[in-house]
């Protein structure tokens, strides 16, 4: 398009000049040409805006509205409720101690980390398996292992501790302290996820220079490296006070028996009631909407001043020159048994045990809570219902996200459509899906739109859920890509969506291939919105997980957890595999 | 500040040590020398640099700094890097971004422990040496440009004093003009402080300006090593002539009553040595060119016939040529005032005292070599 274009253009200033004599109606006509195809981009970036934003905003809106309706009817009643306190206090608990235990925990295993041998290289990948791991097969796995009479884990710590003679204990699952301990150690992820790829942008030589300066490695990690991470501490803190503020999943598990709420559950409780009171639901959910559109506000502000941060330097992987490293490689070995695979052994064990009991007896092992699971017509179903929304969320999400990628990627050319795909996208990425779930849920119901009952309006749900971390990894793969290679292909001319074809998508495959991986995972194990909005009709997996662990099957809870891992194992193990094929750069 | 003995210091790299980077290096340093390494890329100097420096683990050998034993393999001894008391300046700086000029300056004092009189003492005092403005010590690194950030850089080695100062490529970050300063002002810094230094560069202008010695290394060896005069007047491989510049004329092989050439005519007095073939190098500069067959001074024992012109460049005042010498190209710079064309035949002599010999083995030569096809300044 612009070959023709600019030659053309400087053909004529050079005739202008030549001979005074403009040419002013083929100008025109270049001119128009130009702008022609600029109001065409922009009509389908405002096209786009348009999809998302009718996606994005009703839900938001609604909230707000049922809260704000009724002359405050939702708040009064709220405030009447006399457990309100303790759920604001453990609410508030709960953000706190996940930020300071999984900040603290992130940064240790990510420079941990970063220490280790090649050939230990592989245990650095161990944080990250909660971020794909279902948070529900862990909670319930945590169950298992910390309940005080049987949990397995008190069953081996009261044979350590012989002498005490304990019959429970000495853990409780059930208590805030333990709600807190497992959502932290899940949320660890995120900051380790964050800290290491900063850390992979830090040069070498800051650290080095720091350590022939004279300064002992204790001394080089506080005074340069952990200065040098603070956007990124910074960042990842927020993330992680924003993902606990709309924790629901874990304290709904674990936290029902004794009756702890925060806000989210209690949002849930009062949904749930029959009838639903939606007033009092919507009131415990805006603060939690208010307090994510701050934060985000906030992060936006903290990555403006990351200039100062800059490394002047090449980039390269920074990490201590103490390579023996015995206590990060025990550090990332104990979370990963802690985090990881106790409770998945966990559930793995009370899913082949014939009912949960404490003697664990190998040789009894059997299929039949399997047989049992594929028998009833309502959980196979769920699990058909799981594989249909998810493909259709990811056929739907990943494009998406691909547009609001490239809206993004060409934030020069259109700020404004740009700003507001923008906060669109990171929108849904602040408010927690179960906001979303309730928004979807009085949508559908009060709107035009009835998709109540329908598999529509989970794939919708799961399309929002999922649009920011989609769109975030696409237009990270857009900005390794390069300017340049694109251009490259513009250059040679063509149409437009051939370029695309032949040359923007093979080369993004690694960055699409990991976003769709991400997309599928994330829906497959989509908790918090499911639950809402889901009916009879629409079950899927984790809410019939839900029901069962509600009736107290245990055995059946624990198939379905079992089958949710392997479902994400399989999934992560094509990931890595495509991945590998797809990226000669990595060899 | 001390001395610095190196002894069969070895450093592999890969799984089962497959890539050996520093191969039984042997070094003294006198206290208050600069010793400059200086070889191709990859052939280990950073490598050696960074074992002295305690960044890397060397597989064997020993370094002392002074009457301290830093690091001796059969021994098990391995000083931390934080406790070898040593500057260090990096190629791309290494500044940290978060703290300003002074900061920088500042920490290596702050982690010994210096109280804060004497870090404000010490650091005017250096600032002073590498021509630092005070007003830009406030500032933070991304706000000083390139040249400024590698002043602060050296006044950070520089200020505790420590007993080596190690440079890696200080100056191949900064442009010509800049890196022609700097390093007339790292040259005058050593002559005032007179500490003990290791220059790591493959610069070989860098080196012959900076080295009271220079040692040139090719892989992972230290082929040798002495004053900078020696090494230009008498390198002791082909590869170390390459280095200093000289380029190839012929080769020549031993026959049975006169030597010949496999890539030229040639004639002049044979190098004495029982090897069977020799190649002959001289420095461009060196190199007379004549037409083909006509006089040339008498001294000029050694005549190469069968030259090609295959370009001629103008640069101001003197001219370019390339010649082509029965397939390799050769690049000099001749006086103007004698007109060239392409395709001019020439021949190309030199005084014996210009030319040096080196026996030719058998075995190919290593890919690294720079080859003679030279074509660029
Ligand atoms: N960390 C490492 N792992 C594996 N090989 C390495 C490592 N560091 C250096 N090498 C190898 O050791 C050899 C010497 O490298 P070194 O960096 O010392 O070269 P150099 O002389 O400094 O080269 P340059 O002038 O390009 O900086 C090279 O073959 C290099 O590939
Ligand atoms: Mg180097």
């Amino acid at each position: 398009m612009h070959t023709t274009g600019t030659v053309a253009s400087d053909e004529h200033s050079r005739t202008d000049v030549a001979h005074y004599q403009p040419t002013p109606r083929r100008r025109i006509g270049l001119v128009d040409r130009r702008t022609a195809q600029t109001a065409a981009r922009r009509a389908s970036a405002l096209v786009l805006v348009a999809v998302v934003a009718l996606l994005c905003l009703p839900p938001v809106y609604f909230v707000i509205d049922a809260a704000l309706s009724g002359s405050g009817l939702g708040f009064r009643q709220m405030l009447q409720d006399r457990t309100l306190g303790r759920t604001v206090q453990i609410t508030i608990t709960l953000a706190l101690g996940a930020v300071v235990i999984s900040t603290v925990l992130g940064i240790v295993l990510a420079w941990g980390a970063q220490g280790l041998s090649r050939r230990n290289r592989w245990l650095g990948h161990i944080p990250l398996i909660p971020l794909v791991m279902p948070a529900l097969a862990a909670v319930t796995g945590f169950g298992y292992l910390l309940n005080p009479s049987i949990g397995f884990g008190n069953l081996l710590l009261r044979k350590i501790m012989f002498w005490s003679g304990a019959e429970t204990g000495p853990f409780d699952v059930n208590t805030v302290p333990f709600i807190l301990i497992v959502t932290a150690t899940l949320l660890t992820s995120f900051v380790y996820l964050f800290i290491r790829s900063a850390l992979a942008q830090l040069d070498q030589g800051i650290y080095d220079a720091a350590a022939a300066s004279g300064a002992s490695p204790t001394r080089a990690f506080f005074t340069v490296i952990l200065p040098m991470l603070r956007p990124a501490i910074v960042y990842s803190s927020l993330t992680v006070m924003l993902l606990a503020l709309g924790q629901f999943a874990v304290p709904l598990f674990l936290g029902r028996q004794e009756n702890l709420n925060v806000l989210s559950t209690a949002m849930y409780v009062s949904m749930s009631a029959s009838p639903p009171n939606i007033p009092l639901a919507a009131a415990y959910g805006l603060p939690i909407v208010v307090a994510g559109i701050v934060f985000l506000v906030i992060q936006r502000v903290v990555l403006r001043d990351q200039d100062r941060f800059a490394s002047t330097g090449t980039k390269g992987a920074a990490r201590s020159l103490n390579k023996s490293g015995w206590l990060s490689h025990t550090a990332l070995i104990v979370y990963g048994l802690v985090a990881v695979a106790a409770p998945i052994v966990s559930v793995a064990i009370v899913a082949f045990q014939p009912y949960w009991s404490k003697d664990i007896v190998i040789s009894e092992f059997t299929f039949d809570n399997f047989r049992s699971v594929f028998a009833n017509p309502r959980l196979v179903d769920a699990i058909g219902n799981t594989a249909v929304y998810s493909l259709s969320a990811s056929a739907i999400a990943v494009p998406l996200g691909y547009l609001c990628a490239k809206v993004l990627y060409r934030r020069r050319q259109q700020r404004v459509i740009a700003s507001i795909v923008d906060v669109l996208v990171s929108m849904s990425l602040g408010i927690p899906a179960v906001i979303f779930g309730v928004g979807f849920l009085l949508a559908f119901t009060h709107g035009p739109l009835n998709l109540y009952g329908r598999g529509a309006g989970l794939v919708a749900v799961y399309v929002v859920v999922t649009l920011p971390f989609i769109t975030r990894m696409v237009l990270v793969g857009m900005v390794n890509l390069g300017d340049n290679l694109i251009e490259a292909g513009a250059a040679c001319g063509g149409p437009l969506w051939r370029r695309i074809l032949t040359l923007e998508l093979p080369m993004l495959r690694p960055a699409l291939g990991n976003a769709i991986a991400i997309c599928l995972i994330l829906t497959a194990q989509e908790f918090g919105a499911s639950i809402l909005v889901r009916s009879t009709q629409t079950q899927v997996m984790s809410t019939v997980l839900y029901d069962q662990f509600a009736n107290g099957s245990n055995s059946q809870v624990a198939v379905m957890a079992f089958l949710m891992c392997a479902i994400t194992g399989i999934g992560v193990l094509l990931a890595l595999l495509f991945g590998r094929q797809s990226s000669p750069k990595e060899s | 500040m001390s001395d610095l003995k190196v002894k069969d210091l070895r450093k592999a790299f890969g799984s089962h040590g497959g890539i050996v980077a520093v191969d039984d290096v042997t070094l003294e340093v006198p206290q208050a020398e600069m010793l400059v390494l200086v070889g191709p890329s990859g052939c280990g100097k950073s490598t050696t640099l960074r074992c002295l420096a305690g960044l890397e683990n060397p597989d064997a050998g020993v370094i002392e700094f002074g009457d301290q034993t830093i690091f001796d393999a059969s021994r098990r001894i391995a000083v931390p890097i934080h406790r070898r008391d040593i500057g260090l300046v990096f190629q791309n700086y290494a500044l940290w971004p978060h703290m300003t000029g002074w900061d920088n300056i500042a920490f290596p004092l702050r982690s010994r422990w210096a109280s804060r009189e004497e870090q404000r003492r010490r650091i005017a005092a250096v600032a002073e040496v590498v021509d630092l403005d005070r007003r830009l010590l406030d500032k933070r690194p991304a706000q000083l440009s390139g040249g400024q950030q590698q002043r602060v850089a050296l006044a950070r080695a520089l200020v505790a004093e420590p007993k080596i100062v190690m440079f890696d490529e200080p100056l191949s970050n900064l442009d010509a003009a800049l890196r022609e300063q700097l390093r007339s002002e790292i040259r005058r810094l050593h002559e005032e402080i007179r500490f003990t230094g290791v220059y790591v560069t493959h610069d070989l202008s860098e080196a012959m300006a900076l080295g009271d010695r220079v040692a040139a290394m090719t892989d992972g060896t230290i082929v040798q090593i002495g004053r900078p005069e020696e090494l230009f007047a008498t390198p002791a491989t082909s590869r170390i002539a390459r280095m200093m510049g000289y380029r190839r004329l012929c080769a020549i092989n031993r026959g049975a009553d006169r030597w010949t050439s496999t890539d030229c005519v040639f004639a002049g007095p044979a190098p004495d040595g029982p090897g069977p073939s020799y190649e002959l190098l001289a420095r461009p500069d060196r190199i007379t060119i004549a037409a083909e067959g006509t006089a040339v001074p008498s001294d000029h024992e050694y005549r190469v016939r069968g030259g090609v012109v295959a370009g001629v460049g103008y640069l101001g005042n003197e001219q370019e040529l390339i010649v082509d010498l029965g397939g390799r190209h050769l690049r000099l710079v001749v006086p103007l005032g004698r007109t060239f064309a392409p395709g001019d035949r020439v021949d190309l002599t030199a005084r014996p005292a210009d030319i040096r010999a080196f026996p030719l083995s058998d075995k190919p030569e290593h890919p690294d070599t720079p080859s003679d096809q030279e074509t660029e300044a």
